[in-house]
C-alpha cells in the first residue's frame, strides 16, 4: 500500500483524474450555465472556451460530457468486474466445465468490441444506458479470463492447500484467501480497462449511437466539430485533448500501479 | 504437431459456432416488430410481408436457425432490405478494402514497433527508452477517431497535402488510391505501433534476464548473436500473440477511420446498415468480422507453436 | 607444487551499498577440484560469477581475478568472451531454466564450439553427439536433436556439462549444478565430474551448500560466510578437524546418515522393536490415487496399491524421490486429493469417500505442515491470523481464547508472540516454517504429516526446525508421517521407514533394518547413494556403489 502512495507516476497521474471527476461530477458547482442553456453566440468566442454551434456554453457541455463518458465507463466496468470476476474465479476454483466454458468465452475476448457494441446498440436502439450495459456485458469475458488465470495459480499454491487441509470450504477460501491475492492483476486490469471503455464510449457517441442529443459526450462534441474545422477547430479539438489526456492519465496511472504491485521491484521504467 | 492443429481446428470451429448462434439471436432481440423497424411508418402491409419473409420471420424458431446454418453453409448471407441486392454480392468487395487497410497497418505496426520496442529494451533505463515509453503511451492512449480527425485537420485542412477526395479502386486510379490510403493507415498504425512497441519491450526485458541467456553469454557467444538468437527469439511469442489480438483491435478501428475518411469497407457497411436498421446485413458483417478473427487466432496460435516447440497446447 | 590455474585474490563485490562479496581469495590448480561451500546469503555464487563477469549490471566487482597470469577483473568485453567457454566453463543450477527451450540441445552446443572454433555446422553437430557420448547420454545421435523439455533432468544436466566442456577449459565452476537433482542422479555426476577431471586434467570450483557432496568430490574446501571465507583446507582436514567455530557448527548441523548404526542414547529403550501397528492413527489399504490427464495424454496413476499404516505417537518417515508419489500420499491422508480405490482410515474413521462435512470432526485430529515456509503462509495474512485458523475452522476458539492460543503456540515455536501482527514476508524462511509447525499443532492433532518441512531450509536453520519438531513430537505426543527425500534427515526423527517408488512401497521395516540393512535393490542403491558428510567413509561408500551398480548390470 505504501508503495502505491510512493510512486510518482500514481501521484500525478491520479491527481490529474481525481480533479477530472470533481470538475465533472460538481459541474454545476463550476460553471452558472445549464448544457442547453442558449448564452453566447453561435461560434463566437465568448465565455470560457467559447459558444458552440447552437450557442451553448462551450465550458459547460465539456464538464456534462466528461461526466456522461466517465460514468458510463465506470459503470461498464464495475458491471463487468463483479460479474467477470465471480464468474472466473468459480471457474478457476472448481474446474468442472470451466476450460470449455472459457475457450468459448475466449472467442468474445478477441471480437473487436466497438462491432458488436454497434450491432447491439442497433438491435437494442442508441442510448447512454445501453452503451453501458453492452459494454460491460462485452467485458466480462476480460476480467473472468484474468480472474480465472489467477485463481488457477493461486489455488495451486501450499497456502491454499492449506486451507483445504484444515477444512476451509469453497466460498470460504475463494473470499478470504483467493480473493485477496489475486487483486493486484485485477486492478490494474480494471484501469486498464476504464481507458478501453471511455475509448469505446466516445467512438460509440462519435457515430451517434451512443449520448443522444441534446446530452453531451465527448465523443459526440468531437463529431460536432468536425462540420466547423474551417471556421471554429478548437470545437473539436478541445475535446479531443480532453480524451487523449484522461486515457493517457490512466495508462500512466496503470503503469505505475503494475509496478508498484509487482514483487519483483527495481525494473527499470 | 498434427494433433495440436486437429485441435486447435476444432476449437476455431467450435467458436465459430458459438458466434453464429449469438448472431442469428441477435435479431431475435429486437423489440417489436422488425420489417417496421427497418422499412419505416410509411411502409404499406405487401412490403412488410416482403421484408418479413426475407428476414424468414414467419417460420418456427427452430426452422429458422436450421434454415440459417443450411443457408451459411450454402455461402448464402440474406438479402439486404434496404437496397434489395443478396449480402453476398457487395460484402466481399467491402471486406477486402478493410482488409487493405488493417494488413497494412499491421505490416507498418511491425515493422516500427519490433525494431523500437528492441532499441528501447536494449537501452532501458536510458533517454531512448524514455523517449520509446513516452511515445507510445500517448499512441495508445489517443482514441481511433481522435488521431483520425486530427490527421485531417493537419493534412487535409492546414496543410493540405492529402486533401479529401473521393474514393477511387486501385484499378482505376492507382496513384490516386495510393494517396488516399496514407492517412487512414497512418491513424490506424499509430495505435498498433504503440502496442507492438511495448509489448516488444516488455517481452524482450524478461528475456534478458532468464537464465539460458547467462548460459548463452558463458559460453562465449558475441553479444550480438545472444540478442538475436535467445533474447529476441524467445520474445516473439508473445509478440506474435500480441499482433493476433491488434489485428481484432484494428478492426474495431477501422470502424471510425472508415467514418472519417469515407472508406467503404466492411465497418462503413455496417454503419449504414445500422442507420438504416438493414438487419440481415448487420448479420452478416458481424459474421464476417468473427470469421476473420477467429482466423486470426488459429494463424496466431500455429505461428506461436511453431516459434516454440513447447507452447502449452491449447 | 604446479602454479594456480584460477587466482582470486581480495574479490569485493558490491550491489549499490550491499556488500556481497568482501575480500574472497582462493587458488585452483590443474586438476584439483575445490568446493566452495556457504549456505544462503553467503555470497559464494556470486564470487564464482564473477570470474567471467556474469554479475548483473547493478553489481561492481574490485579486487584481482588471474587466470593463468591474465587479469580477468575489469578486462574488456573481448578479453572475457575470448575467455568465456574456451577457457573457463560454467555450469549451472536449473538445466530447465539454464537451456533455451526453444533450440535442441545439440544446436546450443554446437553453438557454444562455433563460438570459439570456426567450424560448418555439420562438423559441429558431430562434435556435439560426441560430446554427448563423452558426457554419458544413452543414444547421442537421437538425443543430439532433443529440446531440453524432452530430456531427464539428469540428461540436461550432463547436456550443460557437454556444453561446457566443449572448447576443452582448463576451469569448470559449477555452481550449485546437482541441488535440483535426484540423490541417484546426483550421485552419477558427481562421477562425470570426477571422471572429467581424471581424463581432462581440468580444475574444477564446485560451488555447494550440500557437506555430503563436498565430502564426496572435493579436494580442497573454501568455507564462506556472510561474504568471507572463513576456512580454507584440505577436504579431510576440514571435517575431521575444522577449526573455525562457524565450520564447527555447520559440520555438526549436517545430519549423518548412518548414526542407525550407533546407538541414540538419548531414545527411550525398546523405540527400535516394531511396534505392533493396533488402532493405527492412519491407516492406508491398497490405494490408488490418479491424476486427470491432459488432453492427448493418458491418467497419470501417482499412487498403486499402496499400504501402510502409523501408529499412535509413533514417527513414520515416507521416502523417495521426485515422482515416487509421496507428496501425494500426504494429501490423500488430509482428504486433498481422493483416492481412486483402497481405504483410507483415519483414527479409526473411513475417509475414503467422505464429504467435506464428514471430513469435519477429523480434520481436527490432524496437523499439516509443508515443504516451502514462503508459499504455505498466506501472504495476505498475518502470522497471527493464519495460527488461529484452524482453531476457527474446528470450531475450538474464537476472540480471546483463540488469540491467547496462538500466544501460547508462537512461545512453544520460539517465536516472539509480539509478532504475531506481523506478516510471512517480513519473517525468515526458518521462522516461517516455525509459524507453520505452531498452525499444525494448534488443534493438538494426533496425526502431523510433515511434507518436506526442511527441504526448502539452509542446513543450521533446518537443524533447528528438526530439532523442534523432535522435541515437539515427544511433549505433546503426536504420530507423524515425515514425508521427505533426504535420507539423512529421516534417520534422525523416524522409528519406521517407508520407502517409495513410482507409486508403489518398495520396502518397510524399522528404521535400523532400513538404513542398516536394505533389501530391496532399489533401497540399497538410494542408500548407496546418499553422500554422508565423511569423506573417507564417503570413499568407502563410493567404492561400494559402483560395485553394487556394476552388479546390478553384470548380473
Amino acid at each position: 500500500m505504501r508503495a502505491v502512495l510512493r510512486n510518482r507516476r500514481i501521484l500525478i497521474a491520479g491527481g490529474f483524474l481525481i480533479l477530472v471527476v470533481v470538475l465533472s461530477v460538481g459541474w454545476r458547482l463550476f460553471t452558472p450555465y445549464g448544457y442547453q442553456d442558449q448564452v453566447a453566440v453561435p461560434l463566437s468566442g465568448d465565455g470560457l472556451l467559447g459558444g458552440d454551434d447552437f450557442g451553448r456554453d462551450v465550458f459547460t457541455r465539456l464538464l456534462v460530457g466528461i461526466r456522461t463518458s466517465l460514468l458510463v465507463a465506470a459503470g461498464s466496468v464495475l458491471l463487468a468486474a463483479v460479474a467477470g470476476v465471480t464468474l472466473g474465479m468459480v471457474a478457476g476454483y472448481t474446474r468442472r466445465a470451466a476450460t470449455v466454458i472459457m475457450r468459448a468465452v475466449d472467442v468474445l475476448l478477441s471480437f473487436p468490441a466497438i462491432i458488436l457494441a454497434i450491432a447491439v446498440v442497433a438491435v437494442l436502439g442508441p442510448s447512454v444506458r445501453n452503451v453501458l450495459l453492452v459494454i460491460g456485458v462485452i467485458y466480462i469475458p476480460r476480467f473472468a479470463r484474468i480472474a480465472y488465470g489467477q485463481t488457477l495459480t493461486v489455488t495451486r499454491s501450499d497456502y491454499v492447500a492449506a486451507a483445504q487441509a484444515m477444512g476451509s470450504g469453497p466460498v470460504r477460501t475463494l473470499t478470504r484467501v483467493v480473493l485477496p491475492n489475486i487483486g493486484g492483476p485485477l486492478l490494474v486490469q480494471a484501469a486498464l480497462s476504464l481507458s478501453f471503455a471511455i475509448q469505446t464510449e466516445t467512438g460509440l457517441s462519435f457515430l451517434g449511437l451512443g449520448a443522444q442529443p441534446p446530452l453531451s459526450s465527448l465523443g459526440t462534441m468531437v463529431a460536432a466539430g468536425r462540420d466547423f474545422l474551417e471556421v471554429r477547430p478548437s470545437l473539436l479539438v478541445v475535446p479531443a485533448l480532453v480524451v487523449v489526456a484522461i486515457v493517457l492519465a490512466i495508462h500512466v496511472l496503470t503503469d505505475g500501479l503494475r509496478d508498484a504491485l509487482d514483487p519483483r521491484q527495481g525494473s527499470p521504467s | 504437431m498434427t494433433r495440436f492443429l486437429l485441435r486447435r481446428t476444432g476449437l476455431a470451429v467450435f467458436q465459430l459456432f458459438v458466434i453464429g448462434t449469438l448472431v442469428f439471436l441477435l435479431v431475435r432481440l429486437i423489440p417489436g416488430d422488425p420489417a417496421r423497424a427497418a422499412l419505416g411508418e410509411t411502409a404499406d402491409a405487401e412490403q412488410l410481408a416482403h421484408a418479413r419473409a426475407l428476414m424468414r420471420l414467419n417460420e418456427p424458431v427452430a426452422e429458422q436457425y436450421a434454415g440459417f446454418w443450411a443457408r451459411l453453409l450454402h455461402g448464402d448471407l440474406g438479402t439486404s432490405l434496404i437496397s434489395g441486392r443478396a449480402v453476398l454480392a457487395d460484402l466481399p468487395i467491402r471486406l477486402g478494402n478493410t482488409l487493405e487497410l488493417v494488413l497494412l497497418a499491421l505490416a507498418v505496426a511491425l515493422a516500427a514497433g519490433i525494431p523500437l520496442g528492441r532499441a528501447a529494451a536494449l537501452r532501458a533505463g536510458r533517454r531512448t527508452d524514455h523517449a520509446v515509453t513516452g511515445g507510445s503511451i500517448l499512441g495508445l492512449s489517443a482514441p481511433v477517431f481522435v488521431i483520425a480527425t486530427l490527421l485531417l485537420l493537419l493534412f487535409s485542412v492546414y496543410w493540405p497535402v492529402l486533401p479529401q477526395q473521393r474514393y477511387v479502386t486501385l484499378w482505376d486510379d492507382p496513384l490516386a488510391h495510393l494517396r488516399l490510403l496514407v492517412l487512414p493507415v497512418l491513424t490506424l498504425a499509430i495505435g498498433a505501433t504503440a502496442v507492438i512497441t511495448r509489448m516488444t519491450r516488455a517481452a524482450m526485458l524478461e528475456t534478458a534476464s532468464a537464465d539460458f541467456v547467462r548460459t548463452a553469454r558463458a559460453t562465449g557467444i558475441a553479444e550480438r548473436l545472444v540478442v538475436r538468437r535467445h533474447i529476441l527469439r524467445n520474445s516473439l511469442v508473445p509478440v506474435v500473440n500480441a499482433a493476433g489480438v491488434e489485428l481484432a483491435t484494428l478492426i474495431g478501428g477501422t470502424v471510425l477511420v472508415e467514418t472519417v475518411f469515407g472508406w467503404p469497407g466492411l465497418s462503413s457497411y455496417l454503419i449504414n446498415a445500422v442507420s438504416t436498421r438493414d438487419y440481415p446485413v448487420i448479420q452478416a458483417v458481424v459474421l464476417a468480422a468473427a470469421v476473420l478473427v477467429i482466423a486470426v487466432n488459429l494463424a496466431a496460435d500455429v505461428a506461436g507453436r511453431l516459434i516454440d516447440p513447447r507452447a502449452e497446447a491449447v | 607444487m604446479t602454479e594456480p590455474v584460477l587466482s582470486l585474490s581480495d574479490l569485493r563485490v558490491d550491489f549499490g551499498a550491499t556488500p556481497a562479496v568482501r575480500g574472497v581469495s582462493f587458488d585452483v590448480r590443474p586438476g584439483e577440484i575445490l568446493a566452495l561451500v556457504g549456505e544462503s546469503g553467503s555470497g559464494k555464487s556470486v564470487s564464482a560469477l564473477s570470474v567471467l563477469g556474469l554479475l548483473p549490471r547493478t553489481a561492481r566487482a574490485r579486487g584481482s581475478i588471474r587466470l593463468a597470469g591474465d587479469e580477468l577483473l575489469g578486462a574488456g568485453e573481448a578479453r572475457l568472451r575470448a575467455a568465456r567457454g574456451a577457457e573457463v566453463g560454467m555450469v549451472f543450477q536449473e538445466p530447465m531454466t539454464a537451456l533455451n527451450p526453444v533450440y535442441p540441445v545439440g544446436r546450443q552446443i554446437a553453438d557454444a564450439l562455433r563460438a570459439h572454433r570456426p567450424m560448418p555446422r555439420a562438423a559441429a553437430y558431430e562434435r556435439a553427439v560426441a560430446l554427448l557420448d563423452q558426457v554419458g547420454i544413452p543414444e547421442p545421435g537421437r538425443r543430439v536433436r532433443a529440446y531440453p523439455h524432452e530430456l531427464s533432468g539428469g540428461q540436461r544436466q550432463r547436456a550443460m556439462i557437454a556444453m561446457a566442456i566443449c572448447c576443452d577449459p582448463k576451469v569448470l565452476i559449477a555452481d550449485e549444478p546437482t541441488t535440483a537433482l535426484d540423490v541417484t542422479v546426483q550421485a552419477g555426476i558427481l562421477d562425470l565430474l570426477r571422471e572429467l577431471r581424471e581424463r581432462l586434467g581440468t580444475a574444477i570450483v564446485f560451488v555447494t551448500h550440500d557437506m555430503g557432496v563436498v565430502a564426496d568430490v572435493a579436494d580442497r574446501v573454501a568455507v564462506m560466510r556472510a561474504g568471507e571465507i572463513v576456512e580454507q583446507a584440505p577436504v579431510t582436514d576440514l571435517f575431521a578437524a575444522p577449526r573455525d567455530p562457524y565450520t564447527r557448527d555447520l559440520l555438526a548441523a549436517v545430519p549423518h546418515l548412518g548414526r542407525a548404526a550407533e546407538p541414540d542414547p538419548t531414545r527411550p529403550p525398546g523405540a527400535d522393536a516394531p511396534p505392533s501397528v493396533e488402532a493405527p492413527v492412519l491407516e492406508l489399504r491398497d490405494v490408488t490415487a490418479e491424476y486427470p490427464g491432459r488432453p492427448g495424454r493418458g491418467r497419470h496413476r501417482a499412487i498403486d496399491g499402496v499400504s501402510l499404516a502409523v501408529g499412535p505417537g509413533e514417527v513414520l518417515g515416507l521416502v523417495g524421490e521426485s515422482g515416487s508419489g509421496k507428496s501425494t500420499l500426504g494429501r490423500i491422508a488430509v482428504g486433498l486429493v481422493r483416492a481412486a480405490a483402497g481405504t483410507v482410515r483415519v483414527c479409526g474413521h473411513d475417509v475414503t469417500r467422505a464429504s467435506r462435512r464428514e471430513l469435519r470432526p477429523v480434520r481436527r485430529r490432524i496437523g499439516v505442515v509443508f515443504q516451502d515456509p514462503g508459499s504455505s503462509l498466506n501472504p495476505r495474512a498475518t502470522i497471527g491470523a493464519a495460527i488461529a485458523e484452524p482453531l476457527h475452522l474446528a470450531g475450538l476458539a474464537r476472540g480471546r481464547a483463540a488469540r491467547a492460543r496462538v500466544v501460547e503456540l508462537l512461545d512453544a515455536v520460539g517465536i516472539p508472540s509480539a509478532w504475531s501482527a506481523r506478516y510471512p514476508h517480513e519473517l525468515s524462511g526458518g521462522q516461517r516454517q516455525r509459524v507453520g509447525i505452531a498452525r499444525a499443532i494448534a488443534v493438538r492433532p494426533d496425526l502431523l504429516i510433515a511434507d518436506e518441512p526442511t527441504s526448502a531450509l539452509d542446513v543450521s536453520v533446518q537443524a533447528t526446525v528438526l530439532d523442534l519438531l523432535t522435541a515437539l513430537q515427544r511433549e505433546l505426543g503426536f504420530a507423524c508421517l515425515f514425508i521427505t527425500h533426504d535420507l539423512a534427515v529421516v534417520e534422525m526423527l523416524a522409528d519406521r521407514i517407508t520407502v517409495l517408488r513410482a507409486g508403489r512401497v518398495v520396502e518397510t521395516g524399522t528404521r535400523t533394518e532400513i538404513l542398516g540393512s536394505p533389501q530391496d535393490p532399489y533401497t540399497r542403491a538410494l542408500v548407496a547413494a546418499a553422500p554422508v558428510p565423511d569423506p573417507e567413509r564417503q570413499r568407502h561408500r563410493r567404492t561400494e556403489r559402483h560395485t553394487l551398480l556394476a552388479g546390478r548390470y553384470a548380473g
